[in-house]
């Protein structure tokens, strides 16, 4: 079944929120998700020029400068509160895991 | 040496990946991908070296924009970030190269991409898609009709049998394509929904195919009428040949004015139609107004055609070489009679109406032979029993209420396989036959009842 839009984020969706919880370059996004994941998620050019476009759409940012073609960005409270509810699902995830298989096999 | 090339490229308009291997290749060997046109792809020389390319979708843009807007222009420099250059364009598709040795690709989500992608194809490619196959199911199934109603006169001629396979070739990419995009669609949704990515099925060597096969029909059909036709034909060959060659041309410039004019999209879009449909009905009519200003100017007589005037018109006096003349059955040469002949003839059959008869002016015209008589040759033995089924069904249902039908009489005389003669419950055995030789059908009418010798004869000169 179709995922419904938004309900759970992807990675690329997660990281791109989370660099906006302060004013930030949409452009520069390219450069921080990888520096903040430590290379492990590439968010690539088009993906993220799609992804703030909905985002914006969502209301889940606003944009806050526009500098020629540079615009920057920030998180909304709707955006705020779905990253703080993917959060929450994936320390559900956590949760569950750990009571499975124990702490001490937590990698 | 050339610095630019261009060539004519059949690829999907979905197909990102197969376009993308390909341009990587084309620059392996020194050339760059600069421009997509409607009729070509063209690349300039570079050296050769190993680039990467991706094509992406950008469904806000349109191939009547005078130029890229600027959210478009963000997108390009977003890709630039990364490393990805703009190499060219056209309407949504926008196609990028990078030198870096492992690029981040510019989708790195799959379900956005699949959207992109959709998003583009509804606004261009699937409607375009859809408009062509209504057009070619509508032409093809014309074509399909014709042949059998008339297979003779469908497959005979060579124009019907051009045309009609032009859009059953047309009905079948526009088939390929729209299934293979859809079927593309919703797998590539599903693995999407796995974070996965799905190539999309090359169709490029089956358009590759389709091509080929119309090429070779279009040269077969241009060469038949410009070699083989009368002073008519020819120029419907030449015209037909410039016609849309030139409107397509005339449509392109007008486009591609109006975006060097900077007109707003819509704007260019509007004037763009109006004078396609406006052009392609004044080309015609300017066409059709010259052909006939020509004919009645004797242009397209042939040198050596007399005429005569009866009945406050102007007659032709044909005199076309026949197989079987009355002169050959009667043994006397009658004078002032017209010979005509009057047919075509494609790859797999040929169908000529042949007639000799006296002209209108003769004093007993009435009472002076008349000869007639229709020749198919069938050069592909599967069409024979169709265009035999054909000539009997015509034979006998030549006028509805009449119930006449052709009954089989001793073949030996005509010399033929089989002959047939026509039998009218009402005036009884009609002086119309039908001969069936190995790859030849003949109708032939009388004014009179054959004797034998003349069967002989008339067998003789029809199937040497």
């Amino acid at each position: 079944m179709a995922r419904a839009k938004f309900q759970t984020l992807t990675e690329q969706m997660f990281y791109t929120l989370l660099c906006l919880k302060n004013e930030c370059y949409g452009m520069d996004i390219l450069d921080r998700v990888p520096a903040m994941t430590n290379q492990r998620v590439n968010i690539g050019s088009g993906t993220l020029y799609t992804l703030l476009e909905q985002f914006l759409e969502a209301g889940m940012i606003r944009e806050t400068k526009v500098e020629g073609r540079r615009r920057s960005y920030i998180l909304t409270d709707k955006g705020r509160e779905m990253l703080q509810r993917e959060y929450f699902r994936l320390a559900e995830q956590l949760k569950d895991y750990c009571s499975i298989f124990g702490k001490e096999e937590r990698l | 040496m050339r610095n630019r090339k261009k060539r004519i490229e059949t690829f999907s308009f979905f197909d990102h990946a197969g376009i993308s291997r390909h341009l990587e290749e084309m620059a392996s060997k020194g050339w760059m991908i600069e421009k997509l046109t409607n009729f070509a792809w063209v690349y300039r020389r570079i050296e050769p070296k190993k680039v990467t390319f991706a094509v992406s979708y950008y469904p806000k843009a349109s191939e009547f924009d005078p130029e890229p807007s600027e959210e478009q222009k963000t997108f390009h420099e977003f890709c630039l970030h990364t490393g990805w250059k703009l190499a060219c364009t056209s309407a949504q598709l926008q196609i990028f190269y990078n030198e870096r040795e492992h690029p981040i690709p510019i989708e790195t989500e799959p379900a956005l991409e699949v959207e992109s992608i959709h998003a583009s194809a509804k606004k261009s490619f699937i409607p375009s898609y859809f408009l062509l196959f209504l057009i070619s199911l509508i032409s093809g199934g014309l074509f399909i009709g014709g042949m059998l109603r008339d297979p003779i006169g469908q497959l005979s001629s060579p124009t019907n049998l051009f045309t009609g396979s032009c859009f059953l070739v047309l009905f079948a990419i526009c088939v390929m394509e729209l299934v293979c995009y859809f079927r593309w669609h919703s797998q590539a949704k599903r693995a999407a929904e796995q974070g996965e990515f799905l190539k999309p099925v090359s169709t490029s060597k089956f358009q590759k195919v389709m091509l080929a096969v119309i090429l070779i029909g279009a040269i077969y059909w241009v060469a038949n009428f410009i070699l083989c036709g009368d002073k008519f034909r020819r120029w419907a060959g030449i015209i037909m040949c410039l016609y849309m060659p030139m409107l397509i041309f005339l449509v392109n410039a007008t486009k591609n004015h109006l975006k060097r004019k900077k007109v707003s999209r819509g704007v260019n879009r509007t004037i763009t139609l109006f004078v396609d449909v406006v052009l392609a009905f004044a080309l015609m009519g300017i066409i059709t107004f010259s052909t006939i200003k020509l004919s009645s100017m004797g242009f397209f007589a042939e040198n050596s055609d007399e005429t005569y005037e009866y009945g406050g018109m102007t007659w032709v006096i044909h005199n076309d070489e026949l197989p079987l003349t009355i002169e050959d059955l009667t043994g006397e040469e009658p004078e002032g009679y017209i010979k005509e002949q009057r047919g075509e003839e494609s790859l797999l059959l040929g169908e000529f109406d042949l007639r000799q008869y006296p002209r209108f002016d003769a004093e007993n015209y009435k009472d002076l032979p008349h000869l007639e008589y229709t020749v198919v040759h069938v050069k592909l033995p599967a069409l024979y029993g169709i265009c035999k089924e054909q000539l009997i069904y015509e034979g006998e249902h030549l006028h509805p209420i009449e119930e006449k039908r052709y009954e089989k009489q001793d073949a030996s005389p005509w010399g033929a396989n089989e002959a047939y003669r026509l039998y009218d419950p009402q005036y009884g055995w009609r002086n119309d036959y039908l001969l069936c030789y190995d790859d030849l059908l003949v109708e032939i009418s009388f004014d009179w009842e054959p004797a034998i010798h003349q069967m002989q004869i008339a067998g003789e000169k029809l199937h040497p």
